[in-house]
């Protein structure tokens, strides 16, 4: 019998396979050619031309608050920042009400009789606002921290079984479950990272007072 | 061979951008954005996705320039975060899902619709791009960044056979859209009767 195409792609990067499909392919033309193609192959793979990236440095610098060290931070940089760190939070929070994120999921919801598309759509929303919120203060407080880690890693895990339920039998009731944890671990995480965000902009607001 | 092994960054330059200097930042960017780019692009097909993607990766490369300690090159540390990047992308329950082949079908002329600025160049590009999310990030990653089944493995959180399975079957897939017809003749196929 023929090596298994597994075991062709084992031989051509060197690595082991049983010895009787080694001593196989030894011996048979076909299989050493079947080698020799994927080899091939692979060479043409990398000789794929790369893409040009666009020019995205701008944007970084800005998304980053880069500060080069040719040029110290003024003080009223330093203001504006603060304000408009201020200002941001303040923003979501008026907006709170039209995105209903607090909302807690009704029992109804919770156990899988809410719409679906519906969930999707407030996971999405809420991905969407937590990208808008600040970045992480620098200096962070340890228990934010460990219940950030912790909200993020459960819908990790979470994100993990969507994609693998929907790789098996659809199981509507289950998925909807999957969703409803997914707001509500969502909405958890957004809380947190307000309640911090405010709080560094209180923080940073007292520290230029004392300038 | 993956194009992040050619890049070498300085240490001076890691040193100067951890302090916070824009001007070495900027050098980090420049020698590696377009390695990053063409593995996002390869992992994601879409431009816009892979744009939005690179500004991700660096931002979280220059954001946290203290966690690289060292070991291994700097590129590569920078891969590994793209890699991951891609991933969580490709694997987001609104993406198009990272499923095994066999559930998510040929997707053939239908990963990227036609008209969103990907290049489908050669037959190979064009055999590459019509390769399942799954598929063609692990020929990607393996045949030309160099991962070993046990390293891809660990990014899918599956087995390193389930890796090597997905790899053959990329492979066959490939063989049948650059030389239809000829996979009858092959040897590789009689082990399957």
């Amino acid at each position: 019998m023929h090596a298994r195409l597994e075991e062709l792609i084992s031989l051509r990067d060197r690595q082991p396979v049983d010895a009787a499909s080694a001593a196989h392919v030894a011996a048979c033309a076909q299989c050493a050619a079947a080698i020799q193609r994927l080899a091939a192959l692979r060479v043409e793979l990398n000789r794929l031309p790369g893409f040009t990236p666009p020019e995205l440095w701008e944007v970084i610098e800005a998304r980053l608050g880069a500060v080069s060290t040719r040029t110290p931070p003024r003080r009223w940089m330093h203001l504006a920042a603060t304000g408009s760190l201020v200002a941001l939070v303040l923003a979501l929070a008026s907006s709170l009400p039209q995105l209903r994120l607090a909302t807690p999921l009704t029992p109804g919801m919770a156990a899988g009789h809410g719409p679906l598309e519906s969930l999707v759509e407030r996971s999405q929303r809420l991905e969407a606002v937590l990208r808008q919120l600040p970045q992480r203060p620098a200096v962070e407080v340890a228990a934010n921290s460990v219940a950030i880690d912790a909200l993020q890693s459960r819908i990790e895990r979470l994100d993990m079984e969507l994609t693998s339920d929907a790789a098996g039998v659809p199981d509507p009731a289950r998925l909807q479950d999957l969703w409803s944890q997914r707001v509500s671990l969502l909405n958890s995480l957004f809380g947190v990272r307000y309640a911090e965000a405010v709080h560094a902009g209180y923080r940073a607001t007292q520290e230029e007072g004392n300038l | 061979m993956s194009t992040f092994l050619d890049v070498q960054i300085p240490v001076q330059w890691l040193r100067r951008a951890r302090a916070g200097d824009a001007v070495a930042q900027r050098s980090i960017y420049s020698a590696l954005t377009q390695p990053v780019y063409t593995l996002l692009r390869r992992l994601v097909l879409r431009p816009a996705v892979a744009e939005e993607l690179l500004q991700e990766v660096f931002l979280e490369v220059l954001r946290n320039l203290g966690a690289y300690r060292g070991a291994g090159s700097f590129a590569g540390w920078v891969r590994s975060i793209a890699v991951s990047k891609a991933l969580m992308h490709l694997r987001s329950p609104w993406h198009g899902q990272l499923l095994p082949e066999d559930a998510q079908g040929a997707r053939t002329d239908q990963a990227v619709p036609h008209g969103e600025g990907v290049d489908w160049g050669s037959d190979l590009e064009r055999a590459l791009n019509g390769l399942p999310d799954l598929s063609r990030s692990i020929v990607w990653l393996h045949d030309v960044e160099g991962y070993t089944h046990a390293e891809i493995a660990r990014l899918y959180d599956r087995t390193a056979s389930f890796s090597k399975s997905q790899l053959a079957r990329a492979h066959a897939a490939l063989r049948e859209v650059l030389e239809p017809g000829t996979g009858d003749q092959e040897c590789t196929l009689a082990s399957k009767n």
